[in-house]
């Protein structure tokens, strides 16, 4: 085996490789060949290293210096300054917002200090491709010590030891699962994972399963030992292509090496594992759509009970969990219940990985012991609100989640401390967002989303997420009245009785916190309408400005409404009673003279 | 039939695996080893202080010496007494050797670092 | 995407893909993704042939390709245009980006313009938020686009 004096760790996660990085290794691969160094130095794309922002990323070892932005270009100089020279590139190092130092070691950035990488132990530092970098870092060792030396039982006691609680969204205890799974007696039974991570704007799953994937295939396969199931299925949403093909690699080298199969490592546990794509419905995240979506069907929920360990795919008891959930499975059995439940709180221990995005400085992927509060991992690690605004509110849960504002922040995140605040943690969704986002927008936006992805079975469902919908268009277009909001308010909960699934019965989450929340910004949009975070365009203003019209009447011949007077050469005025809120004048104007407020 | 077949297949396995990773794992745990640091730049360069480098981990790996990593620096301005090499023990000072030839190399290998015995050659100035 | 012109051939390569597989009711939707693949869009002829071919009622079917945004029955452009509406590209400004294509090519959502060359369509979120706003042209991703930056892109495919 080939000795390198230095490791060049290349972020292979989808952001990176969108803005190039594959071309970064070849890059980097022939410019060590060209100084005659390519046997002393090896070049190795990882999964994500959780820093999107400042992608993509370059590591260099075992010094830790640590490139961001790197593009291309800048392959040549890394190797012929840093790698022949010891001089490392300054310019590519990262510079801690504040004092404006360089940081040369990612361990000593903010955005890294208080986390704490256990579901994402591995993305950033193996190659997700060689099962033989899994192998290195214990990987299969758990499942080989599972069934060669402990009892199913035992097995399942250590996951309900360990308090691990499933990190999908619903947060129920991983080893009473797979304890009531264990119950049913079945010839055929299977493991489900559940990767069909459908929340807009979360990638957790996606980077643990382009990152890590082995990981996810050791506890499909150590869950189906303790559950007694040959068969394991990974739905994965096929939005996903890169996850899909480091997967479908995995499991042909688990195979080749033994983990999975017949008769593995010769005892009489056989356990085989193949993919099923969805095809783009955020409904088949809900376990029972799923299980129907695997059966070939339309991915429309049914009732629980009975539940999927009793009664799942093709009828036969299943065992689903998340992606992440299934990650922490092979580090909880190497290093025991209690090492796990050291961390975190005491109803939610462990950690959580989270997607932090919108407007905030350091956009990414980041893995916390749960009981850091909000206002750590939105200011400390995530950096502050972007060009400086003001922190509105996060959004956490995705569509069925809610706004936590100001007054949250320093809420330890918990599955049970952000449900009591009105919101959720789901899947690890934070999208955080300024003064700049209007809030009934933002319900809008949510509806929308829901509405369109409801399939249309319940009546509550259908019909109430369009209603909501409708309700909420016609208050972001200065048509809604007080009833209005009351509507609102009333049908969102008879939607949250009555629907059949968890999609329905939280549809109504993000109108319900916002309209606590963001009371009187609902009532400036229906009594005053207006719209104050001036988003909400038919409640805005067109202003012709005097200082720069130029008289040309462009204006005044688009304008559909006749709202528009002024002669030649003179300044032009927009009459508002007129105005129907077009912004063909905005559009048409050469001079910047119009603006929108 | 898959490659590996019993617990101590894969122990072994493991084992020899684990030098994909080595240099990485060092990084991680970079405070609580041995730190030797060439000095290169095109001042170090010229020195023959890459001779010196190669020679230096052919010999950790030779020794099986986990404990101890191989860095490399620009050069620290002091070209007079380049091939110049650092030694930097946990918790303590780094220590600066000049003018290091082969034979220097591996006296502050195995004398100095491994046997922890006083070796001379020690500069006055410290880098700071 | 293998844009064979000739039918035939495009029959004969989703056979030899059926022939890979069981065939069993469960495996309807990695069937239909495949022939999407091969024909461009799920036509009639198309739904009606999978049915035959995995025995199962066209009824059904046609149930699960109204169902699953990913599938088609109407053909794309040339050049499929996807603006990502995840909800950290929303808060980043996406619908501006959106607005302004359905500007520059005169039409909505979901629609293809009359030369055949460009559709449009919205994405749930690729998971690449750190690009945010993201707009896909075929496989290629485009990163924090904004309203500025659409001529350009469209006229890289010109």
């Amino acid at each position: 085996m080939q000795n390198y004096k230095m490791h060049m760790l290349v972020c292979g996660g989808t952001g990176c490789k969108s803005a190039n990085a594959d071309q970064i290794v070849l890059n980097l691969k022939r410019s060590l060949s060209e100084c005659g160094m390519a046997d002393d130095v090896s070049v190795t794309q990882t999964g994500c290293f959780g820093f999107c922002e400042k992608g993509p990323i370059v590591k260099i070892l075992p010094d830790n210096t640590f490139y961001t932005q790197v593009r291309p270009e800048d392959a040549n100089e890394i190797v012929t300054s840093h790698i022949l020279y010891g001089r490392k590139v300054h310019r590519l190092l990262y510079k801690d917002q504040t004092t404006l130092e360089s940081i040369e070691d990612s361990k000593h950035m903010d955005f890294y200090k208080k986390q704490h990488r256990v579901a994402l132990r591995n993305c950033g530092f193996i190659d997700p491709g060689n099962i033989e970098e899994y192998i290195a870092r214990d990987g299969y060792l758990a499942l080989t010590e599972c069934i060669t030396s402990k009892s199913r039982e035992e097995v399942i006691q250590i996951v309900k030891d360990s308090g691990l609680r499933g990190r999908g969204g619903a947060g129920f205890p991983t080893g009473l699962k797979w304890e009531i799974s264990s119950r049913y007696d079945d010839e055929q039974k299977y493991v489900v994972c559940n990767a069909d991570e459908g929340d807009p704007g979360a990638f957790m799953d996606r980077s643990i399963l382009e990152g890590d994937p082995h990981a996810v295939l050791e506890a499909m396969a150590i869950c189906g030992y303790a559950t007694k199931a040959s068969e394991g299925r990974i739905y994965i949403r096929a939005e996903y292509p890169l996850a899909i093909k480091r997967l479908e690699n995995a499991v042909k080298a688990a195979e080749e090496y033994g983990f999975l199969g017949e008769k593995i490592l010769g005892t009489d546990f056989s356990f085989k594992v193949s993919l099923t794509f969805g095809a783009g419905a955020f409904v088949c995240g809900e376990e029972t759509a799923l299980l129907r979506s695997m059966e070939g069907g339309r991915g429309e929920p049914t009732t629980k009970p009975p539940f999927p360990s009793e009664h799942g795919l093709f009828g036969k008891p299943t065992t689903i969990n998340n992606v992440e959930t299934f990650a922490n499975i092979p580090v909880i059995i190497r290093q025991g219940a209690k090492w796990y439940r050291s961390m975190g709180t005491e109803k939610s221990a462990g950690t959580k990985v989270f997607a932090l995005a919108g407007k905030i400085n350091n956009v990414g992927l980041i893995e916390v012991p749960m009981g850091t509060t909000l206002r750590e991992v939105i200011f400390d690690i995530g950096g502050g609100i972007k060009d400086g605004k003001k922190f509105k509110a996060v959004q956490t849960g995705g569509p069925s989640g809610g706004c936590l504002t100001e007054k949250d922040l320093d809420t330890p995140i918990d599955f049970d401390n952000l449900v009591a605040k009105g919101s959720m943690m789901g899947s690890g969704g934070m999208i955080v967002m300024d003064e700049d986002s209007c809030m009934p927008a933002v319900a809008k936006f949510y509806l929308q989303f829901t509405q369109e992805e409801s399939c249309g079975k319940c009546t509550p469902c259908r019909i109430g997420t369009t209603r909501l919908l409708e309700l909420l268009e016609l208050i972001c277009n200065g048509e809604g009245t007080m009833e209005s909001l009351e509507e609102l308010r009333r049908l969102s909960s008879v939607i949250k009785d009555t629907a059949l699934c968890g999609l329905g019965q939280t549809a109504p989450n993000p109108v319900l916190s916002t309209l606590n929340a963001f009371w009187d910004e609902y009532v400036a949009h229906v009594v005053d309408k207006k719209c104050p975070a001036g988003v909400c365009t038919k409640l805005l203003d067109y202003t012709i400005h005097a200082d720069k019209c130029k008289g040309c009447t462009m204006c005044f011949r688009v304008c559909p409404a006749g709202a528009i007077s002024g002669k030649v050469k003179e300044v032009h005025f927009i009459d508002v009673s007129k105005c129907i809120k077009c912004g063909a004048c905005m559009d048409t104007c050469k001079f910047n003279a119009i603006t929108r407020g | 039939m898959g490659k590996v077949q019993s617990k101590e297949d894969l122990l072994k396995l493991r084992e020899s695996c684990r030098q994909l990773l080595h240099v990485r794992v060092q990084g991680e745990r970079i405070e609580d080893l041995t730190q030797i640091t060439v000095f290169m730049g095109n001042s170090g360069y010229k020195s023959g202080a890459k001779e010196i480098m190669n020679h230096i981990f052919e010999k950790i790996q030779e020794l099986g010496k986990e404990d101890i990593v191989l860095l490399q620096a620009d050069s620290s301005g002091l070209v007079a007494f380049e091939p110049l090499v650092g030694v930097k023990r946990p918790g303590s000072d780094q220590v600066l050797f000049g003018k290091v030839d082969l034979k220097k190399a591996d006296e502050i290998l195995q004398d100095y670092i491994i046997d922890g015995n006083s070796i001379d050659g020690i500069l006055a100035l410290t880098n700071s | 995407m293998g844009m064979v012109a000739d039918p035939k051939s495009q029959y004969e390569e989703l056979d030899k893909f059926l022939l890979t597989i069981a065939g069993t009711e469960d495996e309807l939707i990695k069937v239909l993704h495949r022939a999407q693949g091969i024909f461009g869009y799920l036509s009639d002829d198309v739904q009606y042939y999978v049915a035959e071919k995995m025995k199962i009622p066209v009824s059904k079917v046609y149930g699960v390709v109204t169902f699953y945004s990913y599938f088609t029955t109407k053909p794309k452009g040339k050049h499929r245009i996807s603006v990502c509406m995840g909800t950290a590209c929303y808060v980043r400004g996406a619908e501006p980006v959106l607005e302004e294509f359905k500007k520059e090519l005169n039409i909505s959502c979901d629609e293809t313009t009359p030369d055949g060359k460009f559709s449009l369509d919205t994405l749930r979120c690729v998971g690449a938020c750190g690009l945010a706003p993201v707009v896909m042209v075929g496989e290629k991703v485009y990163g924090h686009v904004t309203p500025d930056m659409v001529k350009d892109i469209l006229a890289e495919y010109a």
